[in-house]
């Protein structure tokens, strides 16, 4: 049942989402054998920086109807960091295969990179090329250019050129994670595609806004510390579908399709519409072994 | 607070320093002069 995905074998189609799982505090919380038998086939970071980056000031959640909206604001330890610590505590990794049956099946480690520009991008890429750990390298473009103030996801020329540029700094599959929040999203996996990358991953978190009530000594205000956020969960699904649906019948690179998925039948749906592999979110923070229930769902659904 | 087991860096608080401390690991309980400020809801303009 095992599927293949980039020249990667994987065990089957079901993945983190990058940002909503941490293998090494679920370690922390769940013990040694989450590391055996880890909830997904492939392990997809969080967001790693060049530099170590703390993140967004409180508050930084809120429960939306169907969904949450985040700021976290995408802490790390940066590059050295992650390199040095996290990478060495991640190998060895493995995961059951949906069926039950032995043997337990390698889980290959992705890494999710953001830069604020082609500098930042190239070091980091070039980086993750070195280590034979990695076995991809997401990037993370809902990042704004720090000239025009657009994401650099959001624009089809510059999202080709950068892509195009980095494509040439590794040999390691690329897999660029699309911005929802684009005019022409179909148009964004043109461009990745164009210029070199191996897989779009859609969709990210729709930019979203939550007030706080006024109080005696506040007016109504944003509730966020980062002002705006990004709203994942249910209420995605239905964007979700439609997004991927017109993606995969434009690009011929593979599609990772992810957005509200909860059940088998959810990840079937995207694949139905044309995802190779399905990544969970949100519902991880609901249930942490939210994927492999949604991989056995989806195995016995197809028998 | 999303995960519960630090994770998803949602329940962060600014501490001294610059630093933010997730509440479901680092506390529940958190020494008062070590936060940075505490609000009634810290996201409102100040």
């Amino acid at each position: 049942v095992s599927v293949e995905f980039c020249g990667l074998r994987l065990a089957h189609p079901i993945i983190n989402g990058s940002g909503t799982f941490d293998a090494l505090a679920a370690r922390g919380a769940f013990g040694e054998g989450l590391m055996a038998d880890f909830p997904f086939a492939a392990y997809v970071s969080k967001t790693i920086t060049l530099r170590p980056r703390a993140g967004n000031p409180a508050p930084r959640l809120w429960e939306a109807a169907a969904g949450m909206i985040n700021s976290i604001g995408l802490p790390n330890k940066g590059l050295e960091g992650y390199m040095s610590e996290d990478l060495p505590a991640l190998g060895g990794i493995t995961t059951s295969q949906p069926t039950g049956e032995p043997p337990l099946h390698e889980v290959p480690l992705i890494t999710n990179v953001m830069g604020s520009d082609l500098g930042e991008l190239s070091e980091l890429v070039e980086a993750c090329g070195e280590r034979p750990e990695i076995c991809a390298v997401e990037l993370n473009v809902s990042c704004p250019n720090v000239e025009t103030g657009l994401d650099i996801g959001a624009d089809p020329a510059q999202l080709r050129t950068v892509v195009g540029e980095l494509r040439a700094l590794t040999t390691k599959p690329l897999i660029v994670k699309l911005t929802p929040n684009a005019a022409d999203v179909p148009l964004c996996a043109q461009a990745a595609q164009d210029g070199g990358a191996d897989a779009v991953s859609l969709i990210n978190t729709l930019r979203a806004m939550a007030l706080a009530p006024a109080s005696a000594t506040h007016p109504a205000g944003p509730w966020l510390g980062g002002v705006t956020g990004g709203l994942s969960g249910p209420a995605l699904r239905s964007v979700a579908l439609a997004q991927v649906a017109a993606v995969a019948e434009r690009v011929e690179i593979g599609v990772i399709g992810m957005g509200g998925v909860q059940t088998g039948t959810h990840a079937r749906e995207l694949m139905d519409v044309g995802a190779q592999l399905v990544a969970v979110g949100t519902e991880s923070f609901r249930d942490p072994a939210a994927g492999g229930r949604i991989a056995r769902e989806l195995y016995a659904s197809e028998r | 607070m999303a995960c519960g087991f630090g994770a998803c860096y949602g329940c962060a608080v600014g501490v001294r320093g610059g630093r933010y401390v997730r509440v479901c690991v680092d506390g529940p309980v958190l020494d008062a002069r070590e936060l940075e400020r505490v609000d009634e809801h810290a996201g409102a303009p100040a």
